[in-house]
């Protein structure tokens, strides 16, 4: 600071910009959530729908891995059972990964509304975040230790930014009461 | 105050047992005009110290006190040192007892939120080790569907039990008028079957669409003898009512009402209540549903009772379809 605030003390200015500079530091850390959340929405998106796309074509191959898995070939299968199967993982692939999408277009949204309802957003950002997390870990358990040290550092930056979001909103509320 | 406080303040003049306000008397020149906070004033031309508690209560008598709302229950209580309905401190007047209040407040979101994703984790960990005990058969009867499920359930008791140790209890929902919770008390079981109806009407259409008889991996009960029956009504019906509306409805809930406010609070509850089922993934946009469903109930009675008793309900009325499923298969 290289000017000190105009006052008779100086004091009441001085706390009403050190509370400024405060909501300040919250709003960035409020950008920053927001920034998270496109980067996290635009990545799943795109990783989801490469995915999708490439589904069918693996679908053979993960219902034959799962007949060798019980020690069966393709040719010992009846036809017909074997075309319901294909297309039931085929539909259950493109739901999961339909409903992947979905969740990275709503973290657009709440990257969008973050702003207006900070806590709301926040709050549901990181739940939708660590539930997938678990989700996906339990459909391949694989994906749970895949960027783990990125996706630990995301966990904590929005953990921050509902603390700040908490932060802010309180200050907001004290200001207008 | 206290007996100390009043033996220094026979310093100063009676004022009728009245409250000191300096603002009243600003023309009272030969007494000492009493500043809070130890500081000294001018009385008749001489420095005197006077040395006076922060603030001085007013005597029931003359002015008795002013309801006020308390910030935790938000109902009108007698101003005080403690909300005469929930307890919780009234010490919001203090800019600072305030910003306290609310950073114990942040703190609950957050240790909410840290349960949370232990319940996460855990049923993640659970769902792993039986898919990984599934493929082998001898493990499967050890580790099957049922025992994943009461080790599941065992487990989210013990994290929720232990979890209210560090959470602080949440506000108190305001109690709505009397009319709103009789007529969501008639409305229960219409609002129960409601639920009920979405939930098989969207199983059922997973079901249409995905052309499997089964959605996912659930009861798998080959002798229903009455102990197993009791078993799976005590684990998948009582249980979860009980322990995941405590969690969700009433810890959950109430510290998020105090972050958000009473909508955005049962919309995130719910959230999180659907994606904790995170073992039946193609569930979790209905069972949001159903908790928005339990939550609102919540918030319209004020009570924890009718949610518990609606959720047992609801899964009591699951138990009894698969059992049916499982008698025809």
């Amino acid at each position: 600071m290289s000017t000190l605030p105009q006052g008779a003390s100086g004091l009441p200015s001085l706390g009403g910009e050190l509370s400024s500079l405060a909501q300040e530091a919250r709003k960035k850390q409020l950008r920053v959530a927001s920034g998270i959340f496109i980067a996290v929405g635009i990545l799943t998106i795109l990783a989801n729908a490469v995915l999708l796309a490439m589904f069918d074509s693996q679908v053979d191959t993960l219902l034959s891995a799962e007949l060798a898995k019980q020690g069966l070939r393709l040719e010992d299968t009846d036809p017909g059972a074997h075309e319901k199967a294909r297309a039931t993982v085929a539909r259950t692939g493109y739901l999961i990964f339909g409903g992947a999408i979905a969740i990275g277009v709503v973290y657009l949204v709440l990257a969008a509304l973050v702003s207006r309802k900070p806590v709301v957003m926040t709050v549901t950002g990181l739940v939708l975040y660590i539930a997938s997390m678990a989700i996906f870990g339990l459909l391949d358990p694989t994906t749970l230790l895949r960027g783990l040290i990125i996706k630990l550092l995301i966990i904590l930056v929005m953990a921050k930014a509902v603390s700040a979001a908490l932060a802010y909103e309180r200050a907001g509320k004290s200001v207008t009461a | 105050m206290n007996s100390e406080g009043a033996g220094e303040r026979g310093d100063a003049p009676d004022t009728a047992g009245g409250p000191p306000d300096d603002a009243s008397h600003p023309a009272a020149p030969a007494e000492p005009s009493l500043d809070p906070g130890g500081e000294t004033a001018s009385a008749n031309g001489a420095q005197v110290s006077v040395e006076l508690p922060a603030t001085v209560e007013a005597p029931a008598a003359i002015a008795p006190p002013a309801p006020v709302e308390c910030w935790r229950c938000r109902r009108a209580t007698r101003a005080g040192l403690l909300c005469e309905w929930c307890g919780a401190a009234l010490l919001g007047a203090a800019p600072g007892a305030a910003r306290s209040v609310g950073r114990a407040e942040d703190r609950g979101v957050m240790r909410v939120l840290a349960s949370y994703a232990v319940l996460l984790a855990i049923s993640a960990a659970v769902g792993l080790i039986a898919s990984a005990t599934e493929s082998t058969e001898d493990v499967q009867s050890l580790f099957d569907v049922n025992r994943a499920t009461l080790i599941l359930e065992g487990l989210w008791l013990f994290v929720i039990l232990v979890s209210t140790r560090f959470i602080p209890r949440p506000a108190a929902v305001p109690r709505p008028a009397a009319a709103l919770r009789t007529a969501t008390w008639l409305a229960a079981l219409p609002l129960l079957a409601l639920l009920l109806a979405a939930n098989v009407g969207y199983h059922t259409l997973l079901r249409t669409y995905l052309q499997a008889e089964w959605i996912e991996d659930g009861l798998r009960i080959e002798t229903p003898t009455p102990v197993v029956l009791l078993v799976a009504f005590l684990t998948i019906c009582v249980e979860p009512g009980v322990v995941e509306e405590w969690f969700f409805r009433f810890v959950a809930l109430g510290h998020l009402r105090g972050a958000m406010g009473t909508g955005g609070a049962v919309l995130v509850s719910s959230i999180m209540f659907g994606l904790a089922h995170i073992y039946s993934p193609l569930s979790i946009p209905i069972l949001t549903v159903v908790g928005l469903g339990f939550g609102l109930v919540r918030v319209a009675t004020g009570s924890l009772l009718l949610p518990m008793l609606l959720h047992t309900l609801h899964n009591a009325a699951v138990l009894w379809m698969e059992l049916r499923k499982c008698a025809e298969n």
